[in-house]
């Protein structure tokens, strides 16, 4: 598709990221003195319908408004998948594992997905994954259930997905070639691959556990990361510090939830990109990305007022926003 | 040989009116996408958009009053076509290249300006004046193409 062709779409996302919560205003919330007087900040600028609906509620409520303005917007639905990859793998897990748990998938899997979760629960069900339409995904979802039966080991069925995920992000990278969308694949899947490898360090896993759990890499080197995590928390350490990730990474040695906060902060700065571009996918990508952030700070500052946590602590953990 | 020449007049005619329109018609229609999507989200913004969604359409209007005065010239309105020779035609024709290939991608050009002009006014509404004015300086070499284009047909001697 041409760039032109996201014109309207472009120009819409223009207007509803006026609406998005700029730095001021999410301080207004940290500070608020309790979840009431947050639910009447919310509610004063639109972001809730009633200061009586949940907190569940109130996100899931501005979780479909955004997929439902960017489903109906964009010119190609194709380029949906490529916002859903994480949802739509972290729903095959749910699926897979909940064969083995024996629990209902449909508590755990989340919104939005391309995945139709009907004919994903019966494939489970009936251990048939050739009823999902894709075949990268059917593939997996066999491999990690077999590898589940096989080891009698849960979590290598997770890795396999894991992985899968981070490939099919590669994939849909390479398909788009460059911009904010690649940028931010490269991103996440950097970063996951280098929190997998300091697990794998601290519990000291096989080489064919790594092999497996460790997929492909943007700016790592792969064979690289892998022969430094084998070797254990030192060598993984000098590796990344050599990569420029040294700072995020050294956030996780000391804590994981810093780590978290970065590697978000980081993909929203890196929206921040397409803040000025006219057309083209970038902006929406950007924009799904932000108001996602922004769903999630409002998330945690509600959660933590409703259990009482220090402003200070608070403070620390919001993400930073878009605007 | 003046049929030839009445036949490449008529082409250049043809041209002015058809690129620059279709020019126009691609950058309107862009501003027009990009117009739609503010509107769903900003409904009061109707009357900011127009005025930046009407600025490529000026194009193709410049080519129609070329070609107009062209076909004035050889006499199509009057009934009486004047005989043209091969030069002549050549000469009309070649007049009206500025309007048709400047009209064609300044339209186009300036639609993209206008779109994003929608995107900036659809975050910042006080800045219509300046979306229009980066709009129009596109518009310039539109309104050159049309002086010479105009200057030259009105100006080559005929019959």
């Amino acid at each position: 598709m041409k760039d032109t062709d996201y014109a309207f779409c472009v120009a819409a996302i223009r207007a509803r990221e006026t609406d998005l919560f700029a730095a001021p205003f999410i301080k207004k919330l940290v500070e608020a003195e309790g979840i009431k007087q947050c639910m009447m900040l919310l509610k004063s600028v639109g972001w809730l319908e009633s200061e009586e609906v949940s907190i569940r509620e109130a996100v899931r409520n501005q979780q479909e408004d955004l997929w439902n303005f960017i489903s109906s917007s964009v010119p190609d639905k194709n380029v949906l998948k490529y916002l859903c990859v994480l949802n739509d793998f972290f729903n095959l897990k749910v699926a897979v594992k909940c064969i083995f748990s024996k629990e209902k998938p449909d508590d755990f899997y989340v919104k939005p997905t391309t995945l139709d979760l009907k004919l994903l629960s019966k494939a489970a069900e009936k251990n048939d994954y050739n009823l999902l339409t894709d075949s990268f995904i059917s593939n997996t979802a066999m491999s990690a259930y077999e590898l589940a039966c096989k080891t009698e080991n849960g979590q290598n069925a997770e890795t396999v997905i894991d992985s899968a995920a981070i490939e099919m992000l590669k994939k849909h990278s390479e398909a788009i070639g460059k911009g904010v969308y690649c940028d931010i694949c490269a991103f996440i899947a950097d970063t996951s691959n280098i929190k997998t490898a300091f697990r794998c360090c601290f519990t000291e896993k096989s080489k064919d556990f790594v092999n497996l759990a460790i997929s492909s890499c943007f700016k790592l080197d792969r064979s690289r990361i892998i022969e430094a995590t084998l070797n254990g928390i030192e060598a993984l350490e000098a590796y990344l510090s050599g990569t420029c990730y040294a700072y995020g990474s050294s956030l996780y040695l000391n804590d994981t939830v810093k780590y978290d906060k970065w590697c978000d902060d980081r993909i929203i700065e890196i929206a921040r990109g397409s803040k000025y571009t006219a057309f083209g996918f970038d902006p929406v990508c950007s924009y799904y990305y932000a108001k996602n952030s922004e769903i999630k700070t409002v998330n945690m500052i509600l959660s933590a007022k409703q259990a009482g946590v220090p402003q200070d602590v608070l403070k620390e953990r919001v993400r930073i926003a878009y605007a | 040989m003046s049929n030839l020449g009445l036949f490449f007049a008529i082409l250049g005619a043809a041209l002015a009116v058809g690129l620059a329109g279709i020019g126009s018609a691609k950058g309107v229609g862009l501003t027009g996408e990009a117009a739609a999507g503010l509107l769903s989200e900003k409904t009061d913004m109707f009357g900011k958009v127009l005025t930046l969604q009407i600025l490529p359409g000026t194009q193709g209007l410049y080519g129609f009053i070329v070609a107009l005065v062209l076909l004035n010239k050889i006499g199509v309105f009057s009934g009486n076509v004047v005989e043209l020779t091969l030069q002549q035609g050549l000469s009309l024709f070649a007049a009206c290249l500025p309007i048709a290939i400047t009209g064609f991608f300044s339209a186009i050009y300036q639609g993209r300006v206008a779109a994003a002009g929608i995107s900036l006014i659809a975050k910042q509404p006080t800045m219509l004046g300046k979306s229009m004015t980066l709009a129009s300086i596109v518009e310039l070499y539109a309104i050159l193409t049309l002086l010479v284009s105009f200057l030259a047909v009105f100006n080559i001697s005929v019959g």
